[in-house]
């Protein structure tokens, strides 16, 4: 099987994203081996490559039937717009970068001596955006 | 397949790097709507995990992961200027692309030839 096993290394599981137990000894290996082309196992996976595709290409909320306990997403995909971004919502025909994200961060104030509150504003988003998907409290 | 979110990642690190004027709320923002999404899609296969199962289902965490910690290192660089978050943050979000490339990859036959990014 070509996929990387090495990955361990670098697991940093977060609150609410459980670590697996990883099967070591060959006798169990070989259990897994045959339990992967159960139906169920199958089935599984191909529900699971579905949605994770879904999301991937921005298609939207994955509606397998796995994810029916989930409430549905109202909030339309993410439109994936750099240009629109780095015009700050303008017209982007009109619009020529200013190469200073320092300053963008203050507020347009002087780097040195405003230390931006970004990391508030960034976790009252984030926040704001679990909220809105219903992962929040 | 394009792996839109985290080409886009790669897109604000270099944005970033190029000490470009972004509206960087707005891109995080994007950000983090697909990151609660990767990790609704977790949480709903976490509990219902078949034996047989399990590698793509650790590829997808391992993915999601690498994702909650390159939006950490920007947000980090926003609070402290200094390129080596960012280095770090492409790294992670190198990391991320690999494993959900994987999991994608992944066939039922433990073969691969799946979808692919």
């Amino acid at each position: 099987m070509a996929i990387n096993t090495n990955i361990s290394g670098f697991l940093q599981f977060r609150p609410g994203v459980q670590a697996f137990q990883r099967v070591n000894s060959p006798a169990a290996a070989s259990s897994v081996g045959q339990s992967m082309n159960s139906p169920e196992a199958q089935g599984y996976i191909m529900s699971l490559l579905a949605d994770l595709s879904a999301l991937m290409s921005g298609v939207g909320v994955p509606q397998s039937t796995a994810t029916n306990g989930l409430e549905a997403e109202s909030r339309p995909a993410p439109q994936l717009n750099l240009n629109q971004a780095l015009s700050g919502g303008k017209d982007n025909d009109n619009f020529v970068p200013r190469l200073n994200v320092r300053q963008a961060v203050s507020g347009g104030k002087d780097r040195d001596s405003v230390r931006p509150a970004f990391r508030q504003a960034g976790g009252n988003l984030a926040m704001n955006v679990q909220q809105a998907l219903g992962l929040g409290k | 397949m394009q792996s839109q979110p985290l080409i886009y990642l790669e897109t604000v690190i270099e944005a970033l790097q190029a000490d470009a004027e972004i509206d960087i709320e707005s891109l995080l923002e994007d950000l983090y709507v697909f990151r609660g999404r990767l990790e609704q899609l977790q949480a709903a296969y976490d509990g219902s995990c078949p034996p047989g199962a399990e590698t793509i289902l650790e590829l997808m965490t391992c993915g999601l992961g690498s994702f909650y910690d390159a939006i950490e290192c920007i947000e980090e660089f926003c609070d402290d200027p200094l390129d080596s978050y960012l280095e770090k943050a492409r790294d992670l979000a190198r990391k991320g692309h690999h494993s959900l490339t994987e999991a994608l990859a992944f066939e039922p036959g433990g073969g691969l030839g799946g979808f692919y990014l």
